[in-house]
């Protein structure tokens, strides 16, 4: 069965990836997916899924401009739904190694997306992410103190930033610590890191976004958090200690890198929804097998009115869920129609769609378990997997609260929230 | 911070004090540190099922003084199981379930023959009995497959294939239900049980479960035939539901301390309206689910029908699961990361919680108590 697709939305290109992504899928992450959970700091099983998708297919270089040797996703007028289906693809398979990837993206949206491509950042970074080895990025925002307060930008500027960033000549020199980035606990190669150039300050001119290359002295990786699921996608915390970087490693400058800033908020919003409806597809089709086989009441489960109404609002929740993916993914498709990616306006309509989305794929995980009951708790059947690695989904980037914040400011004009 | 309710004063009693006391110091010296590794680690989980269930004497509520045990009552039981329950779900709901269902099975046999063959067990050391419910499959019992029971001479031959609701790989004692006259329970012992590789699942990492065959011949004597499986699935009610509430409360008590402590938009966490409102939801569900316990716990102790008590106690153990896992599911959200993260303790109480919800089978539930109450004929051939 397949879900609504709007096949004139679809990019040559992006249907290209969706199928070398199953066939990596099929061959590297399901034979080997119920071992992750146990894999979860060493990352045996998880990291060469990841290194075969990254190098061996290639998708490392995607969103370098082609004349850096990538993809051009970052350029091309299907940027939108591109994240999308590759988001969508990978998170049918294991929504840990699909925010890994995007997270590796992440970083480097600041400065491959179109119109706002920094080609010196992107001749230096490419030739790191050209090396036929896993190279992985990560995006550090969350500090102890304030939480989503980062990523809060309407309300807070910035104030309650504390990794500082201060110009010593040319060269920044950075100190803070954060916790949680995705792709951290010694994954990262590369950090986009959130600072301010002066603490306290509620004043977007001082949000800095500033690379970071993990190799440098005081860069300092913790050991990868245990957590309730989502082994593909290792955290921890980072402290950086009179990190010295090139001046020029600030993404944009002042007031630019907190306006685009947003648009990676925005497309955060994008990939976390994409990857949880690809979850949900992954479900729906557990789901199709198991209650063909399980009978109940003298028939199959499916056959139980009982039961194919939950089945009912399961498959309608993905429906819905991938035409509302598809149409913000299309809207970030074209600025020039939409609005800019990073505007007030879009931020707002990609928080909630990562607030409806995320809602819908938690629901459905959460009765797909009820339903199959001994089995949807078993973790040989992967519904009780996914249960528990998408909770994480709807929990980041501030989670249903911020979401909330940011939807309601928007869409009532809230002034003081 | 203040999200439990005094008791009812029906459900008070010395007996019930003492045992609560010892359950709060074993939760603290033998749960408490090991807490956030306790899933990783079985020895550690089994050391401390073996204080609760021997030290303290948990396995042998029902057994008699005179073999060592407390000897309670039925009319003893309720109020003693919804305290020591809640207190055993603020610490390690795993290790509560294994205990509700010695407990269930235990009730279900006082007074019939075989009662003596599992006292003998719960009292020559640390026990776990497994229950093994209807399954999935054939429609002989309401929807459901019961193991097969024929009569062979004097003995009765007990066939199945499938999965306990608890414990099937450790378990010393088995109950089945089985077709025999109706809807029987079968006791077995643990090496008349054929055992498969341990299942992996999401959380009640105590009950350490596995497909089980079970081709055994046993004397008549080992099966309890009548209502016996409407009073285990009562007390096992009881006892997951008190459970439940005692999750609850210590996701609300997590989520309380995070609530203080976390500033967010220069103020506590508590402090901020749209968080406040999810605290106040946490709330509202844990204490309708202590409600909701402790009234079927003192139902338990006045004269009602065996059928309505049933029912009750089903409805409970829906509504208690139902609020554990939705505590610790939105007490998550406030918390993020730190609610997701093993090291915030919170996250076990939300897979255990949702384990206990998922095994209820909340759509079968649903439509026994649509065929109590609206009278639906959905059984009938």
């Amino acid at each position: 069965m397949e879900f609504a697709r709007i096949r004139e939305f679809e990019s040559p290109l992006e249907r290209y990836l969706a199928e070398m992504i199953k066939d990596w899928g099929e061959k590297y992450v399901l034979p080997y997916r119920r071992e992750f959970d146990e894999d979860w700091k060493e990352h045996r099983y998880v990291e060469p899924a990841l290194e075969k998708l990254m190098v061996g297919y290639g998708f490392q270089m995607g969103v370098f401009p082609g004349e850096f040797g990538g993809w051009g996703i970052g350029n091309s007028d299907y940027f939108g739904s591109i994240t999308a289906r590759l988001m969508e693809e990978i998170g049918r398979y294991d929504t840990g190694i699909a925010v890994s990837v995007g997270v590796t993206f992440w970083p480097l949206f600041m400065i491959t997306v179109k119109p706002h491509i920094n080609y010196d950042l992107c001749a230096e970074f490419s030739e790191l992410f050209a090396r036929k080895k896993l190279t992985i990025a990560a995006n550090a925002m969350t500090e102890p103190q304030g939480g989503s307060d980062i990523e809060n930008l309407d309300e807070l500027r910035g104030k309650t930033i504390r990794t500082t960033a201060v110009l010593d000549g040319d060269e920044w020199v950075i100190n803070g610590h954060k916790l949680w980035p995705t792709n951290t606990g010694g994954m990262a190669d590369l950090f986009g890191v959130v600072c301010t150039t002066k603490p306290g300050e509620a004043d977007e001119k001082y949000f800095a976004y500033i690379y970071i290359p993990a190799n440098l002295p005081g860069v300092k990786q913790g050991e990868p958090y245990r957590k309730a699921g989502m082994a593909a996608d290792k955290n921890s915390d980072i402290w950086f200690d009179n990190v010295r970087v090139p001046k020029h490693y600030r993404a944009w400058g002042e007031g630019l890198d907190a306006k685009y800033f947003r648009e990676i908020i925005a497309t955060g919003c994008l990939g976390s929804a994409a990857m949880t409806l690809g979850a949900m597809e992954n479900i729906y089709e557990i789901l199709y097998e198991k209650c063909g086989e399980l009978r109940y009441r003298g028939k199959p489960l499916k056959e139980n009115t009982a039961v194919a109404a939950v089945l009912a609002d399961i498959a309608a929740e993905i429906e819905v869920s991938r035409a509302a993916v598809y149409t913000y993914a299309r809207m970030l498709d074209r600025p020039d129609i939409y609005g800019e990616r990073y505007s007030a306006e879009m931020v707002a309509r990609g928080r909630a769609l990562k607030l409806k989305v995320c809602d819908a794929c938690c629901d459905v995980a959460r009765k797909a378990v009820d339903l199959l009951s001994h089995y949807g708790i078993d973790r040989s059947f992967d519904v009780e997997k996914h249960w528990r690695d998408v909770k994480m989904v709807q929990l980041w980037m501030g989670g249903r609260q911020l979401c909330q914040m940011d939807v309601a400011r928007h869409f009532y004009d809230c002034k003081q929230l | 911070m203040r999200t439990t309710i005094n008791p009812l004063a029906e459900l008070k009693s010395d007996t019930a004090e003492m045992i609560t006391k010892s359950i709060k110091e074993w939760a603290e010296k033998e749960v408490m540190p090991y807490r956030h590794e306790i899933d990783d680690n079985f020895e550690m989980a089994e050391r401390a099922m073996k204080k609760l269930f021997v030290d303290i004497g948990m396995q042998k509520l029902l057994v008699p003084e005179s073999a060592g045990g407390a000897g309670l009552s039925f009319e003893e039981l309720p109020p003693i199981l919804y305290h020591s329950f809640s207190e055993i779900g603020k610490a390690d709901a795993g290790i509560g379930f294994v205990l509700s269902a010695l407990v269930a099975s235990s009730a279900s046999a006082i007074g019939s023959e075989v009662f003596d063959f599992m006292v003998d067990k719960l009292s020559s050391g640390f026990c776990r009995v497994s229950i093994v419910p209807p399954q999935f499959g054939n429609d002989d019992f309401r929807g459901f497959e019961l193991a097969k029971a024929v009569e062979k001479g004097n003995k009765i031959r007990i066939k199945f294939y499938g999965r306990p609701l608890n414990s099937g790989f450790d378990a010393d004692l088995f109950v089945v239900f089985c077709n025999y006259d109706g809807v029987s329970l079968a006791v077995l012992d643990g090496e008349e049980v054929e055992r498969g590789e341990i299942v992996k699942t999401a959380g009640l990492n105590a009950s350490r479960n596995c497909d089980v065959r079970i081709k055994a011949e046993v004397e008549k004597s080992r099966i309890i035939k009548g209502d016996a499986w409407k009073r285990l699935e009562i007390y096992l009610n009881l006892c997951l539901s008190s459970l439940c509430v005692g999750s609850a409360v210590d996701s609300c008590r997590i989520v309380g301390d995070w609530a203080e402590k976390r500033f967010i938009r220069g103020k506590p966490l508590k402090d901020n309206t749209v968080d406040a409102e999810v605290l106040g939801e946490v709330a509202k569900e844990a204490i309708e689910a202590s409600m909701a316990a402790q009234f079927l716990a003192k139902s338990m102790l006045e004269d009602r029908s065996d059928d309505e008590i049933h029912t009750l106690s089903a409805i409970t153990a829906l509504k208690c699961s139902g609020a554990a896992f939705n505590v610790a599911d939105r007490a998550m959200e406030l918390m993020a990361s730190q609610g997701y993260a093993r090291e915030g303790l919170l996250e076990k109480q939300w897979r255990d919680a949702k384990s206990i919800a998922a095994l209820l089978n909340q759509q079968h539930s649903l439509l026994e108590l649509s065929e109590r109450f609206f009278a639906s004929k959905l059984w009938e051939r």
